[in-house]
This record gives C-alpha cells, structure tokens and sequence, in this order.
C-alpha cells in the first residue's frame, strides 16, 4: 500500500529505451500525524533480507567451489529492525528476568565459532592467501565508494566472490552497498533523529528524574538503564549484576509506564520515519525494487533452478 | 426380409461397461494433458535459463535537480512568552478600612491581553489600587518623607513621564513636590494616598500598590482572580516586552550549532509560516540556562523567571510540561501569539552559495576519488564531474565546474541494471 502511495506521490516518467523510469522529489518536514503502519512499512525494507543472505551464501559458496576453495555457508543471523521504543519492558518482566541480559550473555557465550575462520586458519599461509583473494579479491581488488544519505560514505572491495554473488543477486555491486546501507540504517538513523527531538529530550528529562528518585542518578534515557545493567556483569558476579539488573529494570519499567514513556515516544519517532520515508522516497522507491527482484532471484538460487 | 435396425443392447451390464470405457477415456485425456502441461511449465530452454539468471530488468529512479541554498537546521518547538512577567503583589494583612483578614479582589479594571500603560490601576485589592509605573527595581519599601535613593528616583522619573512631576533630573529624595505628585496620582484614579499613620498630611508610598515594571506599556497577563475572590499574586501578573519564542534546546550537541542572529523558520501552530531570528543569548556568548518562563511567584520582576518547584509526580503525570535547561528566543517580526506549540528550524550551516542540489543517493563515485552524477536527458544518461561542497538532510549541495547541471534536471538514484562501481 505504501509502495504505491510512494510511487504515485514521485509519479512515473515515461523515458525513452528499456528503462522504466520513477522521478521523485524530496523534502524534510515533520508530518501532522505519522502515516498508519509506518513503523511496518519501515520494517519492511529488510523483508525477506534472511532468505536473499541465504541465496548469498550459496552463491559465494558455488563461486569458491569453482575455484577450488571450500566455504562453509554461515548461518543466517538476520534480527528485525528494532527502535528504543521497542525495548519497553512491563515491571513484572522486569522482576522476573530484568532486560533479559544474563540469557544474552549466555547465548553470546555459547554461539558457534565461524567455521571458514576455523578452517582457514588450519591452511598453509600460500593457501590461505589465496583462499582470501578468492573470497573478497584481496588487497588489489579496487575499491567501491558510494554515498548514503543519513550514513555518510560507504565503501567495499570489489573483487572476489563477495562480489560477484552480490553483483550476481542484485545486479549492482555500486547499488547493493548503497541501498543495503541504507536499508540497513534507515530506521536506527530516523529514531536518532526523534531522540534530538525537543519531545523526547524532555521525555528523557523526566525519567531521568525519575529514575534518579529511584537511586539510579545519572542515565540519560532508557537505553543507558540497560546499558548499566549490562556493564555490571563485568564489574561483578553474574548473581550480584542479575539482582542490579531486575532492580534498575523495573525502576525503569515503572518509570516508563508512569511517563506513558513508550507511545509518547513511538508516536515522536513514527513522525520520523513518516518524514524519513516521504524524504527518502526515491531511495525506499530503489530498495524495494532492488530487493523485490533480489528476492525472486534468491528463491531461484535457493531452489537451485539458476545452476 | 426384415430391415436392418440400430442394436440395442440386450442387458444393463452392456450399458454399464460402455459409460466405464467413456470414464476412462475421458480420464485419460485429462491425465495426459496434465501431465504435459505440468511438465511444460517446468520445463526451460537454455534461453530461458539465462535469462533467469540474467540482471534484473533495468528500472531507472531519478529525482530532480534543484538549484537553491542548502541550509542545515536544527529543529527545535518553542512556546510564546513574554521578555517579563511581573505578578501583581498582594499586600500581606490588611483592607482598605485598615481591618484585619483576607484580602479580596475589589476591583478588576483590566482583562488579559489589555493593554496596561503607566500610571494605569491595574486591579484593586481590598479596596486599594495597583498602579502600574515602568521601572526595573521592585518596589522593596514603603517610602517616607526624607527618603532617598535609587528607588526614590525611579518614582520620581516615573511621575515626571505622567506629568505630574516637572521634568529635570530626578531630586532622588521623597520630598513634599513628590509627596505632592504621589497623591496627584492616586487621586486622579479615585483613591486617598497611602499617609503615614500618625500623619494624614504627610503621603507616603505603600510598597504593595506600585507594581514596577521593566517596559511599559505591557500587558496584562494572567487574570485568573474574580471579583469578590481571594487575592493571590499568582492569579494576578503583567507581561511586559515583545512576546517572544522561547524554545528549549535540551540536546547540547545542537545547542552547541546555535548562534544568536542565526535565521530560523516558524510554523506557527495554526500552520502559518513565517522567518525569525535567534536572540543574543543571555550572559554574552553562553547560551541562555533559563528554566522555562512561568509566572514568577515573587513579586520581583524578572527577565528570566523562574520555575515553581515541581514534585515528581507532577513531573511524572504532567505530560508535555515545561522543563529546565537551556533554551534559546526566536524574534519574530510579527509578535507571535498564538497558544500552542511552534515549530521552529534554526538555521545552522548554510552552503556557500546558491547553486545545484541533489540528494546524496545521487553521488557516485569513480577512480581517483572523482565524484559523478548521472544525467539523464532524453533518456540517454551521461556523467557529469561535480565537486560535493555542502551536505545537509541527506542532500548535498554541488558546484558543477562545467555548468552542466539545470534545475529540474533528473538525476540517477537508482539504476540497478548497470554495474557502475568498476572503472
């Protein structure tokens, strides 16, 4: 639905040859109310981004084993987008397990070693070098810069089978690095942008105060309690900085219901990306497009009808 | 000879094996066509192989060029205030007829929004008025004959600007000329002057009924007391100055962008647009550190007033209340009015001049850090070299060395069928 209302807004352009051709215009103003579904809509741009890293994988793998290397396929460790508004906790999740955090750790603790490390560094220096020009083009493979709005510049090596299965499933080294950052980053950028913001600064200002009331002085906003909690585990024994962390959680649960914390914020921040995805509508119009047939291409690749 | 006619057939199970070898056949085409059908779909010639593994259909997004100054801003949200607000005081014990109790508001001569001028009564407490007169010291004593000081000579320029003091340098002594020109005053507005106790000749100043003011005229602020109620300073205030856009800026980052003078744009809550510009900040080039502007709840006129103590539940259940820190004030040309929240851009970075605007998504690179953009004219596109000089917004703002890029010129975003990444 937003994809339409996106590409009828920027209106089509007819243009000579094959090229279909979409114009936009651009502007950065804050909407009245945020577009329904907004935060889905920006979510997603990164559909389907497990099963394109997936197809991914299994080209870069058919690309080494022609070139006489093994690559073991890694797993898919895509998470969705999330906000900080995202991150709101109830007080009884907080007194039962805090943010959650010790669970991270021991997850982290336990995640398997990247196998293609493993097996590389059992290779002969000669072969591992080579093993390494294969994979990404190594140090003479030229350099690909592209600049991305709210990001900066971004740049990769193109060279290798990196690039070649990404050249392969997009169509464009140049595009890829361009939209998938921008992708990428879209979200986590618009949500800084909401944190400058005048509402949510004083937001922030009040559960601070908040939180100081509740002997957790000093924390700026939300995020920074987690961050606490999480920086205990290493200046204490994990039962010590559990006790903290189910403490400061539920002092920042309470605090944030007694603020209404979470839909003040949610609504400042989907004004963001409301504005962020009219501003952006040429590069959300690309993504789309790009992943729309990235995605046709991956479900080829996966089933292995593109051999 | 008997004629030769159709065979019928002689018994039902006849009949019936007939309808099963129609089934069957019927059945049979259709497995046949199914089968083929399934089988063609999935089938693919080499041709259709390769152009499934082929690039993407080629799709082209462009934006257009635009040709203006690009600015960064910093956004901020500001409430109308005025540069002061000064509560009417209310003089602690006692009624005109000098008995004891509480005060109560005998008189309201002025609305909010009125306009108070000098030597205006601007409420009447108890029977006894409060007369506005323009100064920036509070009224802090009750004046008695002999008195001097600069206070005396505020009331003296004061009555002089009214006229009812001849003009010349102020005497700063509360001699019998003022004595004489205060209860001018207060008669010509309907009311006995304040005299001492033991001497009803001898005028005095009541420090409760002259309510100093930095500038006037100014107006009448809150007025929230009725007839016949309680009187209470905080019902009762007069603002004086411009109104002005008071805007916190809690995010030092932004803060630290901010210079006075800098241009801003407005949307007033209405949707009206309109320009600005920041105010010198308090205390020279520090940024002002003011709480939000409330009513002050000492009589003491203040530039900046302060904020009432706030309890945490207040602060907590308030929602959008006025907050402490630093703030900045946009002048508007027009003085602002309207309740509500104004929404307010301060310019912050402005690119050197004006000249070609495209969004950064439109900046390619090339080898030996050359920077492009894709023309596309008639359909056809051609690179032309530009040099990025100012980025804001996700746009940047370009000089294009050989005059090549025109407003409204489409510029590539998007064109996923050509790998332009390599040399």
């Amino acid at each position: 639905m937003l994809a339409t209302v996106i590409v009828l807004q920027g209106g089509i352009t007819a243009c000579g040859g094959p090229a279909k051709e979409k114009t936009t215009a651009t502007s950065w103003e804050l909407p009245e109310r945020p577009d329904p579904g907004i935060r889905d809509a920006a979510a997603g741009l990164m559909d389907g981004i497990g099963v394109r890293s997936a197809a991914e994988e299994e080209l870069i793998r058919q690309c080494m084993t022609a070139r006489g290397f093994r690559y073991i396929k890694a797993p898919d460790d895509t998470t969705p987008v999330k906000t900080a508004a995202d991150y709101a906790i109830s007080p009884q999740q907080a007194e039962e397990r805090g943010y959650g955090l010790r669970a991270q750790l021991e997850s982290t603790a336990n995640a398997p070693r990247d196998a293609n490390n493993d097996a590389l560094s059992a290779l002969p220096a000669s072969r591992r070098e080579k093993w390494q020009t294969a994979f990404s083009g190594g140090r003479a493979a030229p350099m690909v810069k592209v600049s991305v709005p709210e990001v900066g510049q971004m740049q990769t090596r193109d060279g290798g089978c990196i690039a070649t299965a990404r050249r392969q499933l997009y169509g464009s080294l140049e595009q890829f690095l361009k939209l998938l950052t921008f992708q990428g980053n879209f979200a986590g950028q618009m949500e800084q942008r909401a944190a400058r913001d005048p509402r949510v600064t004083a937001l922030n200002g009040r559960w601070s105060a908040c939180m100081t009331k509740r002997d957790h002085p000093g924390l700026a906003e939300p995020s920074k309690a987690a961050v606490r909690a999480g920086d205990t585990y290493r200046s204490r024994n994990a039962e010590d900085a559990f006790t903290f962390e189910r403490a400061i959680a539920e002092a920042d649960a309470t605090c944030q219901q007694r603020l209404h914390y979470v839909p003040r914020r949610r609504l400042v921040e989907d004004l963001y990306l409301t504005a962020g995805m009219r501003k952006y509508e040429a590069e959300v119009t690309a993504v789309r497009e790009m992943n729309r047939d990235a995605q046709e291409r991956a479900r080829r690749i996966l089933s292995g009808r593109d051999r | 000879m008997k004629a030769a006619g159709p065979k019928r057939s002689d018994s039902p199970r006849a009949s019936r094996r007939t309808r099963w070898l129609v089934h069957v056949a019927v059945g049979g085409v259709l497995a046949v066509t199914g089968t083929t059908w399934a089988l063609a779909a999935q089938a693919r010639t080499p041709e259709q192989l390769a152009a499934d593994a082929a690039a993407p259909p080629r799709s082209r997004i462009t934006v257009p060029v635009k040709v203006e100054t690009l600015v960064r801003s910093v956004a901020v949200e500001c409430t109308v205030q005025p540069s002061t607000v000064v509560p009417v005081p209310v003089p602690a014990g006692e009624s005109a007829d000098g008995a004891q109790g509480a005060l109560v508001v005998t008189g309201l001569p002025l609305g909010q929004g009125h306009t108070v001028a000098e030597g205006k009564v601007v409420a009447e407490i108890s029977g006894r008025p409060v007369i506005a007169l323009a100064g920036k010291l509070p009224a802090y004593r009750d004046l008695t004959p002999g008195a001097t000081g600069p206070d005396v000579a505020q009331l003296q320029r004061a009555l002089a600007r009214i006229r009812l003091l001849g003009p010349g340098p102020a005497s700063r002594v509360f001699d019998t000329t003022t004595q004489r020109a205060l209860a001018n005053l207060y008669r010509t507005r309907g009311y006995p002057a304040p005299h001492r106790a033991d001497d009803r000749d001898e005028t005095t100043t009541a420090r409760d009924e002259l309510l100093f003011v930095p500038r006037l005229p100014g107006r009448m602020g809150a007025v929230t007391s009725v007839v016949g109620g309680p009187a209470r300073s905080t019902d009762l205030s007069v603002e004086a100055g411009e109104r002005a856009l008071r805007c916190p800026v809690p995010d030092e980052g932004a803060l630290r962008q901010i210079r006075p003078g800098a241009a801003a744009s407005v949307v007033a809550p209405d949707g009206s647009t309109g320009r600005g510009r920041v105010e010198p900040f308090v205390g020279g080039s520090e940024r002002a550190s003011v709480p939000s502007a409330q009513v002050a709840p000492s009589p003491v006129p203040s530039e900046s007033p302060t904020e009432t103590g706030e309890d945490e539940d207040r602060t907590e259940d308030d929602g959008d209340a006025g907050t402490t820190g630093p703030q900045i004030v946009v002048r508007t040309p027009k003085e602002p009015s309207q309740h509500g929240s104004y929404r307010v851009r301060v310019e912050v970075g402005k690119a050197p001049g004006r000249g070609p605007v495209v969004p950064s998504s439109a900046l390619w690179s090339r080898p030996g850090g050359r920077t492009i953009v894709k023309v596309v004219r008639a359909g056809a596109e051609r690179e032309v070299q530009v040099v990025p000089v100012f980025e804001a917004e996700g746009e940047v703002s370009v000089r294009d060395p050989r005059g090549v890029l025109h407003e409204g010129d489409k510029v590539v975003v998007s064109d996923r069928s050509r790998q332009d990444g390599s040399p």
